[in-house]
């Protein structure tokens, strides 16, 4: 058990840190979920491209430096530590590029992995639909063959699709078989968002910025090699990488870790008025992102080692989800009537109860924990 | 960086698992619960003495195993699982390293190391756990540390929740031996990081119980695990224990190479360890129905040790405020 840096991943911390200290821009940049403000995330995710920090565990053909698992959790935690911006890129870099490195071919690799790398393609999720959102194996939107063409036709409409309205690709399933049912004959397909027949029209999320989007496709046309994997393979090539070690990159705990920082300078500045029991809060709020990175640090031996456990996953999703709803609680209680006001506290703690929603929410996941890990039987 | 348990620790913790899984069955928590159990129980202990089970973390010199606090909460992990009967957890983490550094005790200590004597712990504060069995007796009293043999005390049994601790009020007849008192907050430190693994283990106990029960345990015609409801009780159960355990051994690992956070590592891990137990314990309960809610089926073992557990030691607000404490909050 050794909880301390090789000298090879102190020095690389070292790097990471005094690049961000220098680079981090300041004043803060405006919410990348705005037209505006993602474009300035887009001009910083340029800079971390040519520094080769916007993808740190890729290889280094693609943008990367061939970083460990160890050293990505490092330059996270140094990342969050610095008040880096929110990474706009980041559907496409740790949903969709995992199953791209897995499933795709190397021409599709070659083709878009560099210009994720680089933000110059941006990428948005198209997985949930009107009518299918915990139940996602319900998905009705569908891909009709295209033999002339030597491609697909989509049609309908994906919706909840997370900056959907700025990015310039979507990487999504649709039904292909229509006999099919279920988890069965979908295919996953990557479509530039300027392709004929898509219409995108954003909406805005709880704290009203146009974070969200619906994506209608009528009959738009993709050429065969928009098919990521093979055909009627979807479900398992969107799922596939979900407890992977990138399944952990949703949320890595450098982001905790930095946000009880904050709401340790935010009691600070409460002083001798902030009460016992929000004190205990705030205590209790640290040693939960310390419980998060603790058992991080575990499931990254056992990933390393291969002894890591079938939808472990499920765990870090329902712990930092409610971890980071109970910090932003804590922050709305300490600022009392001042948590009121639209800024950085209050647009966090909105954006903090999206958590236990997005990425499976988190009754899904309790109910994976408990048929997968626990062995309970299903109904 | 690696945070996993060595092959060495790995060992030690499999030999006790299945050591314990053959001679630490329910029935002999039934048993003891009275005297009549005795026997029994002392026959666990050399049993365990043999292993070299409470000497573990005393040095080699002094004839322990000098194991570190790592393979200590691994250790108490199996014991907590089990609710092995009896005061392990002080004993391996606080009366044998302590009396390892007191030669006037010589004769009683190596007793101790061969699982031949139990020994108690008085911290002033009420009745006294497993005074009823005990063959001597740590006294922690206004920043002073003493040993006294049960011949010096007078024990007045006490009937407690979890019987198996065989409790009692203690009085003692004249001053205790002394022992050297720079080892004391080292070894509060240390029991109470042992409590905190003991809890872990009793915990990961309960919810094994529980997840077994609700897959044959039929009602409206199927399994009640397979309603949501009960998935998604002991879901959270299993976050509770998965995130509680790693605490532990960081505590552990912390204690071991001396860093400076060991402290507010132990308050943070025995708070974790509180809350998981209070948790699962509920949850084990309500999952099993009246079947928990009863002393004919075994559940109620692993519960009653961990209430008593969850406040030995100090309870979570008592170390959530020593965390806030260290960290300045």
């Amino acid at each position: 058990m050794d909880l301390t840096d090789t000298p090879s991943e102190a020095s690389f911390r070292a790097e990471a840190r005094s690049w961000l200290e220098r680079e981090v821009p300041s004043p803060e940049l405006p919410s990348g979920d705005t037209r505006e403000g993602f474009a300035l995330h887009l001009e910083w995710e340029r800079k971390l491209y040519e520094a080769r920090w916007s993808v740190v565990a890729w290889p280094e053909k693609y943008g990367g430096r061939d970083a460990t698992v160890w050293e990505w959790l490092i330059f996270e935690e140094e990342y969050y530590r610095a008040g880096g911006p929110q990474r706009v890129t980041q559907n496409g870099i740790f949903l969709l590029a995992p199953s791209l490195f897995t499933f795709g071919t190397t021409e599709q690799q070659d083709t878009y992995l560099p210009l994720m790398a680089s933000g110059e393609q941006s990428w948005c999720q198209g997985w949930s639909e009107p009518s299918s959102g915990s139940d996602l194996a319900s998905i009705v939107s569908r891909a009709v063959r295209d033999e002339a063409g030597g491609g697909w036709r989509l049609s309908g409409q994906k919706t909840w699709t997370t900056r959907g309205a700025f990015c310039t690709h979507v990487f999504g399933l649709f039904r292909s078989d229509p006999e099919s049912v279920r988890h069965h004959g979908l295919t996953y397909y990557l479509v530039p968002l300027d392709s004929e027949g898509v219409t995108v029209r954003g909406f805005g999320r709880l704290d009203g910025d146009e974070g969200f989007a619906e994506v209608f496709f009528d009959n738009v046309f993709v050429p065969d090699d928009a098919v990521l994997g093979e055909v009627g393979q979807g479900w398992r090539i969107a799922m596939s990488t979900t407890n992977s070690e990138r399944g952990l990159t949703l949320r890595s705990p450098g982001r905790f870790t930095a946000s009880v920082e904050r709401l340790r300078h935010l009691a600070d500045r409460q002083g001798a008025t902030l009460g016992e029991p929000l004190r205990l809060r705030v205590a209790r709020a640290w040693m939960g992102a310390e419980a998060y990175r603790l058992f991080t640090l575990g499931q990254v031996s056992r990933m390393l080692e291969g002894t890591v456990r079938n939808s472990e996953s499920s765990l870090n999703k329902v712990f930092w989800s409610e971890l980071d709803v109970e910090i932003q609680e804590t922050a709305m209680e300490i600022l009392g009537s001042e948590a009121e006001v639209d800024g950085p506290w209050s647009r966090a703690f909105m954006f903090s109860l999206g958590g236990p929603i997005y990425a499976g929410t988190n009754e899904i996941q309790r109910n994976l924990i408990a048929e997968r890990m626990l062995g309970m039987p299903r109904r | 960086m690696r945070f996993a348990l060595s092959e060495d620790v790995l060992a030690v913790r499999d030999g006790l698992r299945s050591a314990l899984r053959a001679h630490c069955p329910t029935e002999l928590l039934r048993d003891a619960s009275s005297p009549d159990g005795d026997e029994r129980v002392r026959g666990l202990w050399r049993l365990l003495g043999d292993m070299g089970v409470p000497g573990l973390v005393v040095p080699e010199l002094r004839g322990g195993l000098g194991c570190d606090e790592v393979f200590m909460v691994v250790a108490l992990e199996e014991l907590g699982y089990v609710a092995a009967p009896g005061p392990l957890g002080e004993v391996i983490s606080m009366a044998a390293p302590l009396l390892a550094d007191a030669p006037s005790q010589q004769e009683f200590f190596d007793r101790v190391l061969a699982g031949d004597a139990l020994v108690a712990c008085d911290t002033g504060e009420g009745h006294v756990a497993h005074a009823q069995m005990s063959d001597g007796f740590i006294i922690v009293r206004d920043g002073e540390l003493g040993f006294v043999s049960r011949s010096r005390v007078h024990v007045d049994p006490v009937t407690t929740v979890d019987a198996t601790r065989r409790s009692g009020r203690v009085r003692v007849d004249g001053a205790p031996a002394t022992l050297p008192l720079a080892g004391l907050p080292r070894a509060i430190d240390r029991v109470t990081l042992a409590v905190a693994a003991e809890l872990v283990g009793l915990s990961a106990r309960m919810l094994d119980m529980t997840t077994q029960y609700v897959q044959t345990r039929e009602q409206f015609g199927v399994p009640v695990g397979s309603f949501q409801a009960v998935k998604h009780a002991l879901a959270n159960s299993l976050i509770a224990v998965e995130f509680a355990r790693p605490a532990v051994w960081r505590a552990a690992a912390s204690m071991a190479s001396g860093d400076h956070w060991a402290s507010r590592d132990i308050s943070m891990a025995k708070a974790l360890a509180t809350d998981t137990a209070r948790q699962v314990a509920r949850t084990s309960i309500q999952c099993h129905g009246a079947m928990g809610y009863n002393v004919e089926y075994d559940l109620h073992h692993f519960v009653k040790r961990s209430w008593a557990r969850c406040a030995d030691w100090g309870d979570s607000e008592v170390h959530v405020a020593r965390v806030a404490q260290w960290l300045e909050i």
